[in-house]
């Protein structure tokens, strides 16, 4: 019935509410190794905002369990297609934009896993010019935050490495240790979420510090695994240059060596909603202080020229400490911001060309 | 609020003079008839009478006036103290919907609404109040009901310009939460400059966003003197030119880079020496290269005219800035 913290902070208490009809499932069984089920009856999507931060819900996913990334129509998506294996995200961060779309501060697991599985290695064996390359599962949630217990990037490592087939998995976390002796093949890039000291600090919530991701990812890259860091949300604050600059530089030192097949920058950006969310959750939190315009897709963004000169900022710092074939791209930005950053604007089907290849590279 | 019944007034209906309820003791079941004015009614009972009578429930040991609470008051101008009513029996179910759906015979104005929501949710509990939600046109949106219930909470003055439409609904649910000196600092200033709608909630936007950046209160940014300034220097054009000075200010002081693209963007603008008949749009919020030109002609002539100066345009310096920011 108890869990440690998630990550690096203390964290819930964990309560699982396990409806019938998964009971006797490969997910059901891992989690209750060390947690006590709660019978649930069956929820639906519009059930969920009735539970906590506390509550692991374990229901039915109703739809396809792959999708690509939404993406945002006049900003380059990288293309990737999303594993989706439960929604929600205790951690707590005061930027997360799942608050937005969730009505719910629980994490949801969908209990018809095999299903999801199913029809991921059903894709996965359709000849490899004929379906998406690179997958991920820490869209809604993060991917490696409860991996322990739920044992699913060890089946979906093993579905990679069997294919022509690149699995990106994102997390906030350090909980890497359990990935290190798999047979993943290069096929899997372990990603971590990074942000400068401070708003590590201030505005991650539980999430595990930052010195902890990095030495999580430097494990992960002596296991062989690629690694991915995702700046995003670059925040913009005073001091917010030096700060990052910090992170750019425990980077090269932590991870001198590893293959960091890419780093993607992405500056703040929400639906207004979030704003009010957010102050009302964490009033002391300082990530609305900022510029905004309002974007042409209904989200707020730092003005174009400020959004320029950051990420300018970042990649003039990150080429000094990574090498050169290291891939730094720009998450959801547009053609505009990725010329007056790097001089191109490669296209959301260039941007897609040059991460395949980039997850290419590694594998065995 | 509750009162002790007055000794005056017998336990037993029955023995109140038939049908006649005494006006000074009953307690508003709901508050109704905020911001309404009692006298023209007054007038009209003076001259037909009192059309219907009050609905009055006894409960315990006080008289709850379910409805009428505006013939009551206009009663009271004309120095009446009691008057006819309907007495609903203690244990009659429903009379709260029964009292909902008198009142709600006639338009009934927001400040009225968010009253009457909040007072049923304190007396009735969230569960109990939500039953009776559709009666008040709030059984559809949670959102709408937090808001009438935090609007609610605003002072006399606040709740007048709610009830006037003065202040928006979600305007005056934020307003709400805010200190009392803030809220009468605000209320001043929206009587004072009487902004619309939309530019009240981004009054109230840049005063939280600004309180929260620099540790102020709103009514600290209010009391700035460059404000009243602003304001003063663009009086002689009217109050909307006064109001978006003061306004202006603000927002130059909550986003300074904003503000500094704004004004590079407007004396390109100016440099270009547009015609009069032609208009170059821009992108508002800076984000992408969409541009638009709009020329009015009415013949040949001044077609050429037009035509002559828009070859000239991409020679200018001014407008290939306009064009490509990306040095700025």
């Amino acid at each position: 019935m108890t869990d440690g913290p998630p990550a690096g902070r203390p964290g819930p208490v964990w309560r699982l509410r396990l409806e019938d009809d998964f009971r006797d499932t490969p997910l059901a069984r891992n989690l209750a190794r060390d947690m006590t089920p709660e019978r649930q009856e069956p929820l639906s999507p519009a059930d969920y905002g009735r539970f906590g931060p506390r509550d692991i819900l374990v229901t039915r996913h109703r739809g396809r369990f792959l999708k690509p990334c939404p993406g945002t129509p006049g900003y380059n998506c990288c293309g990737l297609h999303i594993f989706h294996f439960g929604l929600g995200c205790p951690l707590g961060c005061r930027y997360c934009i799942l608050a937005a779309y969730l009505d719910t501060e629980s994490l949801v697991l969908f209990g018809n896993l095999e299903e999801g599985l199913a029809e991921f290695a059903a894709l996965l064996d359709r000849p490899a010019g004929e379906r998406p390359l690179r997958f991920c599962t820490g869209e809604f949630t993060d991917s490696l935050l409860l991996d322990r217990r739920t044992g699913l990037a060890e089946r979906l490592v093993a579905l990679a490495a069997a294919r022509e087939a690149v699995l990106e998995l994102k997390t906030k976390t350090d909980q890497v240790d359990h990935l290190l002796g798999l047979d993943h093949r290069g096929h899997t890039v372990i990603s971590f979420s990074v942000n400068s000291p401070e708003m590590a600090r201030a505005e991650e919530g539980r999430a595990a510090p930052l010195a902890a991701r990095l030495a999580a990812a430097a494990k992960a890259a002596r296991a062989g695994y690629p690694i991915g860091l995702h700046f995003d949300p670059l925040i913009h604050y005073p001091g917010w240059e030096k700060g990052y600059a910090e992170t750019v530089e425990l980077i090269g030192q932590t991870l001198a060596g590893a293959r960091v097949a890419w780093v993607s920058l992405g500056c703040f950006r929400y639906l207004p909603r979030l704003k009010e969310i957010m102050l009302a959750r964490h009033p002391g939190t300082g990530i609305f202080n900022g510029e905004f315009i309002l974007a042409g897709d209904g989200k707020r963004r730092y003005p174009r020229p400020l959004r320029t000169m950051m990420y300018k900022s970042l990649a003039e710092n990150l080429a000094r400490v990574l090498p050169a074939e290291t891939a730094v791209y720009l998450c959801m930005e547009s053609p505009r911001v990725w010329r007056d950053v790097f001089g191109h604007d490669p296209g959301p089907y260039g941007l897609t060309a040059l991460l395949d290849r980039q997850a290419l590279i590694s594998r065995q | 609020m509750t009162k002790p019944l007055s000794p005056a007034i017998p336990e037993d209906p029955a023995a109140l003079p038939p049908g006649e309820a005494p006006l000074a003791e009953l307690e508003e079941a709901l508050p109704f008839s905020f911001a309404r004015p009692a006298e023209a009614l007054a007038e009209s009972i003076s001259q037909v009478g009192l059309l219907r009578p009050l609905l009055v429930q006894r409960e315990g040991s006080r008289l709850k006036l379910l409805a009428g609470n505006l013939r009551r008051r206009a009663l009271q101008l004309l120095g009446r103290s009691a008057a006819p009513a309907v007495f609903l029996p203690p244990a009659t179910p429903d009379a709260l919907a029964l009292a909902l759906a008198d009142n709600l015979g006639r338009p009934v104005n927001p400040a009225e609404t968010a009253l009457v929501w909040r007072r049923l949710v304190e007396t009735r509990g969230q569960a109990e109040a939500e039953k009776l939600a559709g009666l008040l046109g709030l059984d559809q949106a949670p959102k709408l009901r937090r808001q009438n219930f935090q609007a609610a909470a605003l002072p006399p003055r606040g709740l007048l310009a709610l009830a006037e439409g003065r202040l928006d609904l979600a305007a005056a649910a934020r307003l709400a939460n805010w200190p009392e000196a803030d809220q009468d600092a605000v209320l001043g200033l929206f009587e004072r400059l009487n902004p619309s709608l939309s530019n009240r909630r981004i009054w109230l936007d840049l005063l939280e966003d600004l309180a929260r950046r620099e540790g102020l209160s709103p009514a600290d940014l209010l009391s700035d003197p460059d404000i009243a300034a602003s304001e003063a220097e663009a009086e002689a054009r009217g109050r909307p030119a006064a109001e978006a000075a003061a306004r202006d200010f603000l927002f130059r002081r909550r986003n300074p880079l904003l503000a500094e693209l704004r004004k590079k963007r407007a004396a390109r603008l100016r440099a270009l020496n547009l015609p009069p008949s032609a208009r170059l749009a821009l992108d508002p919020q800076f984000e992408d290269l969409s541009f638009s030109l709009t020329l009015a002609f009415s013949n040949l002539d001044e077609f050429r005219v037009l035509a002559d100066w828009l070859n000239g345009l991409p020679g200018q310096a001014g407008f290939r800035d306009l064009l490509d920011d990306s040095h700025d």
